[in-house]
């Protein structure tokens, strides 16, 4: 007759059966979210950042903009109506991390981009009070006086294609060029845009492209990349 | 009593001591320093001007170092200091390995939490909550956390008992868990072996079920499962009576560790997560009221013949308090994971609500339960400087937790209700500044109940140090005045 | 000393290694802070563990010395 005494007089057999009672649940509720087809629904439009929105990307996780900002819509009709289409596992495909968030304390920024425009944007940043006066946010103009770091720009591509993201050899040899021109409005955008559809360009200093420059060109994409006007139900299907 | 037996009876063994005491003044120290960023950052969410505009007090880099020092570095070192404390007495083994191990793992461990807290502060993060290290701060966690297993297990296996207590079931499958947690959620890989940032081998919807798997399971295993470790060994030490339940303590063990690895999907209810992923979550979540109940029930009855202990006793009143905020706890938690619950209480203040009755109200209160009780026993007092001071402490913090929670839950609610509201023309009522607006008064109600929770801390500190200052009771026992040291001593 | 100081202490040593070659190394500021923070836990790890095993040391000495005069006197 099994007792449970064995196990407790049995340290080493008391562990693995820990670990195996832990493992469990987390086999099955990951492990088909990699083996399922349809976990990331097949939808049109989804690109790789380009390397601007990919820096101003980790600037947002840098700062934890996502402990007050979600960017994730849920299937209720009214966030739909306050933020637009609910939010796609595809959206964030190329999202590392992602960044859905668990708490509002401000709105979701899911479909953020072209909402607003780039100047609203870096008055909002500099001194949000000033625009929204209710904002608990924070002032962010330390950023507009950053340089932006870019001299590893190129790592960061390649350590993105080799998890999977398809950067190709064109987009690691243009990084930099791109991140320069993206951030220079002037510039002519069109080798950015080829590579990075709906990239939007911000008004930087030319050849000096900041912090905030980097952010707000992130911002500014988010949840602009899928057009909902040609999808149909059954493209949405998990 | 049974403890004078047995001395008696048997050779004694030297315990390591010291390095408990190091944890336990450790886990003091960051409570405090926790307290007071909780209460900082509060501030900062009542009145914005406070960040000051200074990238390195703004609220999106503050957070994670609150919610670290309070998870990782207050209960943390509470976990080492009294799972170092129970394994070795419930085995009759000193801790295996060298002392100088121990002492590594002590400053290890420190320094993993000071280079954490520095690396938000000045802009490192991987950006998923509670596991905010970047990758060469995680391996140094992963090695410290290795030679903990390594030291725990193996005191489990010199142990002198037959039998391994209950309380050590519950800190090997924290222990455990938290490695299998940590090593999972934290693949990434970083764009160089000399530069701080990585990405995580995740992306998008997967990254969030792993990450909330991992979230989950840190509050399910190192903030309950760790704890209740603490429950199975301080409660009936305290009450001075047997575990209510052995066969209820076997049930509880084995649901409660199953179950809860299967809640994380509840914090991604209405998402892009499929929802057979969703459904699982809830399902599980529900599930898991029972187990968490049956813990409740059996720490609760066991002081079932000494209630009258509470009246005496105040520290023995944060353990069993800190027991019944558990079982309200895990009454919430499974009622928020409720699909339809979760898309009123999800994204509102009512979850931080939820988190701080848990944290405050039970893993807060029993490692002070704890700390009252080892800290005469490891610096051999005869008992604590004031008794007094423990019920100022308990009745100050217990309102700070009410204050905390209730504004929470009023605060929550409100937000959840006005994103939904909409008026006679079928449009939003509410803009989303209208719901910053609203919520005001309760967000300064809120870090009132913060700072009343911190005042607390503050007496709990002053307190033990006067006992720590106190003669020590060896010397009382030799007849001897303070100061006077024995011969060859 | 015993041959648990002597492996931790080796060890510890071994690590601070580390963080000098991340240091010196280092891309960015925070490997930089990190790998020199290291060196410094390290050193100050280990200076602690000598003086622990000094002060054992000299009490084991002193035992010694009262035990022997005992035994004499």
């Amino acid at each position: 007759m099994f007792s449970h005494e064995t196990i407790e007089k049995n340290a080493l057999l008391l562990l693995v059966l820990t670990l195996i009672v832990i493992a469990i649940g987390g086999i099955v509720e990951i492990v088909p979210l990699f083996t399922i087809e349809t976990t990331v629904e097949h939808v049109k439009g989804v690109r790789p950042y380009s390397p601007l929105e990919m820096a101003g990307r980790n600037i947002y996780v840098r700062e934890g903009c996502y402990v007050c900002h979600s960017q994730q819509i849920r299937t209720l009709k009214d966030e739909v109506e306050r933020y637009g289409h609910y939010s796609l596992a595809a959206e964030s495909m190329y999202d590392r991390p992602f960044q859905w968030g668990s708490k509002r304390i401000g709105p979701d920024l899911a479909r953020v981009g072209g909402r607003y425009s780039n100047d609203w944007h870096y008055g909002h940043l500099h001194h949000p009070q000033a625009l929204v006066p209710e904002s608990l946010m924070p002032r962010y103009a330390f950023l507009a006086e950053t340089r932006l770091d870019y001299s590893l720009i190129e790592k960061h591509l390649t350590t993105q294609r080799f998890l999977g993201v398809p950067y190709t050899d064109e987009d690691i040899t243009n990084a930099r060029d791109d991140l320069l021109i993206q951030a220079n409005v002037q510039a002519d955008q069109e080798g950015v845009l080829k590579r990075y559809p709906k990239a939007v360009a911000v008004p930087g200093r030319p050849g000096f492209p900041t912090e905030m420059d980097a952010l707000v060109a992130y911002l500014q994409v988010l949840g602009t990349m899928v057009d909902f006007a040609d999808l149909g139900v059954e493209k949405l299907q998990q | 009593m049974a403890d004078a037996v047995l001395a008696t009876a048997r050779p004694v063994i030297s315990y390591n001591e010291e390095v408990i005491k190091k944890f336990t003044i450790a886990a003091m120290f960051w409570a405090v320093v926790a307290f007071s960023l909780g209460v900082y950052i509060a501030t900062e969410l009542s009145w914005p001007e406070f960040n000051l505009g200074l990238s390195f007090l703004n609220f999106g880099r503050l957070r994670p170092v609150h919610t670290s020092a309070a998870v990782f570095a207050f209960g943390g070192n509470a976990l080492f200091a009294t799972s170092f404390f129970v394994v070795q007495r419930t085995c009759r083994a000193r801790l295996a390995g060298p002392d100088a191990l121990h002492d590594f793992i002590f400053w290890g461990y420190q320094f993993f939490i000071v280079m954490a807290a520095s690396s938000y502060v000045m802009g490192f993060s991987r950006g998923q909550e509670y596991s905010e290290p970047e990758w060469h701060i995680t391996v140094w966690l992963v090695l410290i956390w290795v030679l903990y297993a390594g030291v725990f297990i193996g005191t489990l296996l010199k142990r002198a008992e037959p039998h391994i207590y209950v309380a050590n079931w519950f800190y090997l499958a924290f222990i455990l868990t938290v490695a299998v947690l940590v090593l999972v959620n934290n693949a990434a890989v970083p764009i160089s072996p000399f530069a701080a940032k990585s990405y995580v081998v995740y992306s998008g919807v997967q990254n969030a079920m792993v990450q909330w798997w991992y979230g989950h399971n840190a509050v399910g295993f190192f903030l309950t499962a760790g704890f209740l470790g603490m429950m199975y060994y301080f409660v009936p030490k305290q009450a001075g009576r047997p575990v209510y339940s052995y066969r209820l303590s076997v049930v509880h063990f084995w649901s409660l560790i199953f179950l809860y690895m299967w809640a994380g999907p509840h914090h991604l209810h209405y998402t892009s997560l499929p929802d057979w992923t969703q459904t699982l979550g809830m399902a599980f979540s529900i599930m898991l009221w029972m187990p968490s109940w049956g813990g409740m029930i059996n720490g609760l009855m066991t002081l079932s013949g000494a209630w009258d202990k509470l009246r005496t006793d105040p520290a023995l009143r944060f353990s069993v308090t800190a027991v019944g905020f558990y079982g309200m706890s895990t009454f919430e938690g499974p009622m928020m994971a409720i699909r339809q619950v979760n898309s009123l209480s999800h994204y509102t203040d009512w979850t931080v609500g939820h988190v701080h009755s848990g944290a405050l109200g039970w893993v807060a209160f029993v490692s002070f339960g704890a700390i009252y009780y080892m800290v005469p026993a490891l610096w051999k007092r005869s008992g604590l400087y004031s008794t007094r001071l423990v019920a100022w402490h308990y009745w100050i913090a217990t309102l700070g937790i009410v204050f905390y929670i209730s504004a929470m839950w009023v605060a929550g609610i409100m937000q959840g209700l006005m994103w939904r509201a909409y008026d006679k023309f079928g449009f939003l009522q509410y803009s989303f500044a209208e719901s910053v607006n609203a919520v005001h008064p309760y967000y300064v109600i809120r870090m009132l109940g913060g700072v009343m929770f911190l005042t607390g801390g503050l007496i709990m500190c002053y307190n033990l140090i006067r006992t720590v200052r106190s003669p020590s009771t060896e010397l009382r026992a030799a007849g001897l005045p303070a100061g006077v040291v024995l011969a060859g001593e | 000393m015993n041959v648990g100081d002597i492996v931790v202490g080796v060890f510890v040593a071994l690590l601070g290694l580390v963080g000098l070659v991340l240091a010196a190394r280092a891309l960015d500021q925070e490997i930089y802070v990190f790998g020199l923070s290291l060196v410094a836990f390290a050193g100050a790890f280990n200076w602690g563990l000598a003086l622990k095993v000094i002060r054992r040391m000299e009490a084991a000495r002193a035992d010694a010395a009262l035990a022997g005069d005992g035994g004499r006197g």
